[in-house]
């Protein structure tokens, strides 16, 4: 594996604080009762593609760490991996070239592919399977938990994270094609 | 300034350790505490956590903030299990020791009552252990700890980048998004869901477009102080190791290893008093 | 002769990004113990010059490069950037960067335990530079604690405690106020000739850098040197204005009153600048032929503030009982040194904050109750950063955004689009991604982005920070040609030159108290007031006093008028 650069550092870094402001901040309501939106995942999602997976992961994973100390709730392990492992995943499958404006249909139906199936390892599966291992809570609610978190990480990543990378990508396009109208 | 730490400066024997043994001990401890279900020792471990506050001269009412999320967070865990399980604790211990009835399925049982107090017990035995620790060490401290307790000095750096970075992403995130208010982009319940998402996305654009430059030009800064040129680095922070802290490691380690044998010589990870 | 420490020969760069060469055939050379200036509007390459120096370039941006760069007698492509950072040291512009680490105490040590340096000998180093920079007191301080200049006392000590040969400062002046500056100018001073290290500083704002003599000036532009010599040369020709680069402005006034600058003369300072008896006269003369037009000035209410107060947790009073009343078609400039209450103010006016007591009227009708969203139709803000606000890819998205979320038609949306985009002489771009724009330009489209609401108060956070004289001028005649037609304007600003030549008044805050409310002359022409908003007074007004002219703030006054006439109408 190749060494953690500076430049990947600094990138978890700001990442993580993303995260935490993200998951302390920003609540998008629903149209169910006292459930809102969080839209870190789709942040994380974007870094994986332009940092790679690894800064993905140390950053998701310790924004979500970062907030659980310091929220009073306890350190929630089974539910911080899987914040990390979203991002490793989607770095893992979706090495776009961002900084050459890479980012069209093909790359817009692979990165949701990639992220629904990466939801449905993290929430679907380490999340709940954490939670029964450690605390046996009961695997109806850990599974609906997991649900309701691995869905609302699908719609902010679908919305989002192409939102985000498309932005991205046609600021990097060329600008030679560019001519002044009158 | 944004504390975010909640660090208050006291002077204690537990703010005399260092964060590298406290930060052990926390670790060791919460692990100890989440791979069972001994129901005495969690109790112990309860109570021993409570008595931190008297040693860190940490009042109650100065984290009185977080100890209420912490009881509402209990309750709206402990009644979701309920609700999704109401007899869980019955499957757990295997004996049924009804109480009574609320309604069908919604039944009161000894095993059930005995399940969530265990569930109680787990989060009374760490979480009171975190708030001390979160306010008895230097957030500064926190990064050396890290590097001493055997992660690399890069991710123990990328935690107190982030902790550095927090407070001004924070101002950051707050001016745009007021000024992205002012434009009408709004996420409130008046919008449909999709575009309240897609409202969010026009607020974060900016923010995480200036993030970006930012860590460019940090990376810069870093290069350019040599961040990275050897294979480990100092901490100007560092502490010795005294008396206390190889005390507070025997301890996490004591704990983890009881624990792990009670596990196996029980046969299960529950106190079982209905058998 | 001594042997350079730092030799450029024939050194051209070319970015891999761009067609153009940035650096072309560069031949310079720094001597050990020198103080060098070197000048140059932005995009003229003096920074490309400063990351070659410091290994940025080629270790971090890539590029092609032909000729030779020695530093110490070793060629830099040979080395690393850690090798490099061993003998110089980078103050970078933004120090908010610049500061990575929680407290002071580690930030001044990043450098040494990055080289695994003993703890002890940590200590001892970083008590000795920080004694230097006299943050001795700080060592515990958050950044967040800090002001700008702090911050940037910090990065020089951070810089420091390496024991560098060559200290290289990037636009140390961009984010501080005035006298903050000044102290700068002076602290780098200090330390050079404490630690007789080599010192470069790039900067466009060569008035203020020359308040502590350099060495030698090398004034850029087009990625050539165009001179390399001393200031008292350089400001004997008339080399600066024609490359983008404010002179200083007693010297403007001297020549527009037709008095000879040679290098006799000394005009690198007012202090050492040698005036003869019939210079003194041609200076009165011109002076006396004023001719004075009086601003016309509403009476006409638009935003009235009666007694606000604002406190953070009712603990930190930002802002003490103000009251103020923004007459219509008013240009106003907002000062005072960081942490004032300017910015809180603006804030609140627009609704991002909330005061804790007081009202207010916007022509004469309350806004307490207005939302963030209402407000913006009255009052528009624009941020300092530009960044912050685009959320688009296209020009005409973005603007037509605050269009779209209140309801319009498309062909309604359209229309007004238009009209802003050619009010903003953007209309010829309005296909284009803003990425393909320049930063002024940019700027340009988040004012029309928050104009295209037809809002009748503009205010703008810092509009010309960080930039050189034509960008400066560029933006500031728009926001002119906008106040022309009707637009009450108001500028929260640190920038002198701004206040002087477009402020009609200024208000100064200190404190959370405003302390004046005057004509920009007046207030820059008052000691107590400039020493307390952290301002410097102008080196008009001491040209004035120079040439025995009573009448100080009238000469300010009188030059502003007329080196508008020189250089806009011809």
């Amino acid at each position: 594996m190749k060494t953690f650069k500076v430049k990947d550092v600094v990138a978890a870094a700001i990442l993580a604080a993303l995260v935490f402001v993200l998951l302390r901040y920003v609540a998008i309501p629903t149209p169910l009762p006292d459930t809102t939106l969080s839209i870190h995942n789709a942040i994380i999602a974007f870094f994986a593609i332009l940092y790679g997976p690894v800064v993905a992961f140390v950053g998701g994973f310790v924004g979500n760490l970062l907030v659980d100390i310091t929220a009073g709730w306890g350190i929630w392990w089974s539910w911080i991996v899987p914040t990390g492992l979203f991002g490793l995943i989607i770095g893992l499958f979706c090495k776009f070239d961002l900084e050459n404006g890479q980012f069209g249909k093909k790359e817009i139906i692979r990165l949701n592919v990639v992220q629904v199936l990466a939801a449905l390892v993290c929430w679907g599966l380490v999340a709940p399977l954490g939670d029964i291992l450690f605390y046996s809570e009961p695997a109806g609610k850990v599974f609906s938990q997991g649900l309701c978190i691995g869905i609302s990480a699908v719609v902010c990543t679908a919305v989002v994270t192409t939102l985000l990378a498309k932005a991205y990508a046609s600021s990097k396009a060329k600008k030679g094609s560019l001519s002044k109208e009158q | 300034m944004v504390n975010i730490f909640n660090y208050i400066e006291k002077d204690s024997i537990i703010h005399k350790m260092t964060g590298a043994s406290k930060l052990a001990c926390l670790l060791l401890w919460t692990f100890a505490a989440m791979i069972t279900f001994n129901t005495p020792f969690l109790i112990f471990l309860s109570l021993l956590a409570l008595f931190l506050f008297p040693l860190s001269k940490i009042k109650i009412s100065e984290v009185k903030f977080m100890f209420i999320l912490l009881m509402s967070f209990m309750v709206v865990n402990g009644l979701l299990i309920y609700l999704f399980s109401p007899e869980h604790g019955c499957s757990l211990y295997g004996t049924r020791h009804l109480l009574f009835t609320i309604i069908g399925r919604y039944t009161i049982t000894w095993e059930q009552l005995f399940y969530q107090l265990n569930v109680m017990l787990k989060y009374t035995a760490t979480v009171p252990l975190i708030l001390v620790f979160i306010s008895s060490t230097n957030p500064s401290e926190l990064a050396c700890s890290l590097n001493k307790i055997g992660f690399s000095y890069s991710i123990a750096y990328s935690f107190s980048l982030a902790m550095r970075y927090i407070p001004d992403t924070i101002n950051e995130f707050m001016d745009i998004s007021k000024s992205q208010q002012a434009r009408g982009i709004e996420m409130s319940k008046k919008e449909k869901l999709i575009n309240r998402i897609k409202s969010a996305a026009l607020i974060v654009l900016p923010l995480i477009l200036t993030s970006i430059e930012r860590i460019d030009r940090i990376t810069n800064a870093m290069e350019l102080r040599k961040f990275g040129c050897g294979k480990k680095r100092t901490w100007i922070l560092e502490r010795k190791f005294n008396f206390l802290d190889y005390f507070a490691l025997a301890l996490g380690i004591l704990f983890i290893c009881y624990s792990l044998y009670y596990n196996i010589s029980n046969g299960s990870r529950y106190f079982n008093p209905f058998i | 002769m001594q042997e350079a420490i730092i030799e450029f020969k024939d050194f051209s760069f070319k970015y891999n990004a761009l067609a153009q060469p940035t650096l072309n055939n560069i031949n310079l050379k720094i001597y050990p113990k020198e103080k060098v200036l070197i000048v140059g509007t932005s995009g003229c390459g003096k920074s490309t010059l400063v990351n070659c120096i410091n290994g940025l370039i080629p270790f971090t941006y890539k590029g092609e490069i032909s000729g030779t760069l020695t530093i110490k007698g070793k060629k830099t492509i040979d080395q690393s950037i850690v090798e490099l950072s061993s003998s110089i040291g980078t103050v970078l512009q933004d120090t908010d960067c610049q500061f990575i680490s929680m407290t002071v105490l580690e930030d001044i040590a990043f450098a040494l335990e990055n080289q695994c340096v003993k703890q002890k000998e940590m200590i001892d180093r970083v008590n000795r530079v920080s004694q230097i920079v006299s943050m001795n007191d700080y060592l515990h301080h958050a950044p967040s604690e800090l002001s700008g200049g702090q911050k940037q006392r910090v990065a020089i000590a951070g810089v420091m405690v390496d024991d560098v040969d060559v200290m290289l400062f990037d636009e140390p002046l961009a984010n501080l106020d005035p006298a903050t500056g000044k102290t700068a100018i002076k602290l780098i001073d200090d330390i050079q000739k404490k630690t007789e290290a080599t010192v470069i500083i790039v900067e466009h704002r060569l008035e203020d850098v020359l308040y502590k003599s350099v060495d030698r000036i090398v004034l850029m532009d087009e990625g050539r040197i165009v001179f390399d010599g001393n200031s008292d040369d350089l400001l004997s020709l008339n080399l600066l204005s024609k490359h983008g680069i404010r002179e200083p402005l007693y010297l403007s006034a001297l020549r527009y009153a037709n008095v000879e600058i040679n290098k006799e003369k000394k005009p690198s300072h007012l202090d050492t600048l040698e005036l003869t008896v019939s210079d003194k006269q041609k200076v009165k003369n011109w002076f006396n032929k004023i001719v004075f037009e009086k601003n016309k000035s509403s009476t006409e209410s638009i935003l009235t503030i009666k007694n606000i107060s604002f406190s953070y947790n009712k603990k930190k009073i930002v802002l003490n009982d103000i009251s103020l009343d923004i007459k219509k078609g008013e240009l106003v400039a907002l000062v005072g040194k960081n942490g004032a209450g300017k910015t809180t103010l603006a804030k609140i006016l627009c609704g991002f904050e909330k005061q804790s007591s007081g009202q207010l009227y916007y022509k004469s009708e309350s806004m307490d109750d207005l939302s963030i969203k209402e407000r913006a139709d009255k009052i528009g803000y624009v941020m300092q950063n530009p960044n912050k606000m685009i959320s688009k890819v296209m020009i005409f998205d973005e603007v037509a955004l605050g269009l779209q979320t209140r309801g319009y038609s498309p062909e309604e949306i359209k229309v007004k689009v238009e009209e802003v985009l050619k009010v903003c002489g953007l209309y010829q771009y309005r296909n284009w991604p803003i990425s393909a724009l320049s930063y002024g330009q940019r700027k340009r489209v988040t004012i029309a982005s928050i104009l295209v609401l037809d809002p009748e108060v503009l205010i703008l956070d810092e509009p010309t920070a960080g930039q050189d004289f034509k960008h400066y001028s560029d933006i500031m005649e728009f926001l002119l040609s906008l106040h022309n037609r009707g637009l009450t304007i108001i500028m929260i600003t640190h920038d002198m030159h701004l206040m002087l030549e477009y402020g009609q008044r200024c208000i100064v805050l200190c404190d959370g108290n405003i302390i004046a409310d005057d004509t920009s002359a007046n207030v820059l022409s008052n000691d107590e007031i400039t020493e307390k908003a952290a301002l410097k007074r102008t080196s008009l007004y001491d040209l004035a006093e120079l040439c025995d002219l009573k009448d100080g703030q009238n000469f300010v006054d009188y030059f502003i008028q007329y080196d508008r006439k020189v250089r806009y109408d011809g």
